[in-house]
């Protein structure tokens, strides 16, 4: 008669183990009329190798998925990328002067303190809304996550 | 016949005079230049001498290495503590075509209060990389937003002694805060 409870854990399961998990996702503080700004966070993989396809913000004309080259002379290459690779039961680690989410004509200032709404796309995850945390413009990491408020979409991701 | 020995005795006197450059320690390179400062007055390398000063060359539209960048030099100042007063951070724009005295002053102080923007005509730019090795240009590959493009740029952070004779070239990548602090505080 109580069986159901008890299955409901493993129906949803496979659910679960095959979503992405977004950890942590921070960007820096931007400068008054700053056209640029990066977002990074760490991309956990499900029982599926899964991709990051996109990503949408308000705060921006374009976004776009990214990363860094740096050659034998030390000159670094930024290069728009389709998409970036989340190994099933690994992590795909967005940060500074690697892959990034890059936000192309800043439609406003970012403040440091703010969380700010990011869609990413994933190939088989589908869409997810996070709040970015803004740090200090010369932040080299995630800063301390603010309060421990939940975003309204679902799906957000304090860092553990 | 004689053109020939001539040519001869020219490349061995030039490979000597290599050997004995490479042989003997190489003379710091003196920096020379004449630009346009944050505040839209001209600075020359003999307004800053009379202390280290430290050279990045980036961009504002620079969305992620340059901001890396200065948050590392930012560091660095921190870990020399008081006689970080002594030193000049100076960050020179590889994008003077969009970087304006006004650009830079709006987006120098978020990094560090003492930041010294630096731009100039392109020529003025060029003159100066070309004097440290830094290599700069547009990126081939564009961005979706019309008109927005990227620099490709070296992101090393040149060391200047209090004469402007180039005595260090830092990497980020390869050099931990406190050991860029120490090299710099070798030249107050």
């Amino acid at each position: 008669m109580n069986a159901m409870p008890r299955l409901l854990p493993v129906l949803f399961a496979p659910v679960l183990l095959s979503a992405v998990e977004v950890e942590g996702p921070w960007a820096r503080a931007t400068a008054p009329g700053a056209q640029a700004g990066a977002v990074f966070a760490t991309l956990r993989g499900g029982a599926e190798d899964d991709r990051l396809v996109g990503a949408a913000c308000t705060a921006a004309d374009i976004v776009e998925l990214h990363t860094h080259a740096r050659d034998a002379d030390g000159v670094m290459r930024m290069r728009p990328v389709a998409a970036i690779p989340i190994p099933a039961g690994g992590a795909a680690v967005l940060r500074p002067g690697a892959e990034h989410v890059m936000l192309i004509g800043l439609r406003r200032t970012l403040v440091e303190g703010e969380r700010l709404p990011l869609e990413l796309t994933f190939a088989r995850a589908g869409r997810r809304e996070v709040l970015v945390q803004v740090g200090a413009a010369t932040a080299d990491a995630a800063p301390a996550p603010a309060g421990s408020a939940s975003p309204a979409a679902g799906g957000c991701c304090a860092p553990r | 016949m004689r053109r020939w020995w001539a040519i001869a005795a020219t490349a061995i006197l030039l490979g000597g005079i290599g050997t004995a450059a490479l042989l003997l320690r190489r003379p710091a390179v003196q920096v020379h230049f004449a630009l346009t400062g944050h505040h839209g007055r001209p600075v020359s390398s003999a307004d800053l001498a009379g202390g280290p000063v430290l050279l990045y060359f980036g961009y504002t539209f620079c969305p992620d290495v340059c901001p890396t960048e200065l948050g590392y030099l930012a560091r660095v100042l921190r870990a020399l503590g008081p006689a970080a007063a002594q030193v000049r951070p100076v960050m020179v724009s590889v994008d003077p075509e969009r970087d304006t005295p006004a650009k830079l002053a709006d987006y120098l102080p978020l990094y560090h209060e003492r930041l010294l923007g630096l731009t100039g005509t392109p020529e003025q730019v060029a003159e100066l990389a070309g004097q440290l090795g830094v290599r700069y240009g547009r990126a081939a590959v564009a961005t979706a937003k019309p008109g927005y493009y990227l620099i490709d740029h070296t992101a090393f952070t040149y060391v200047l002694d209090r004469h402007g004779r180039l005595v260090a070239t830092i990497d980020s990548h390869s050099t931990p805060v406190e050991a860029a602090a120490a090299e710099i505080r070798k030249h107050l």
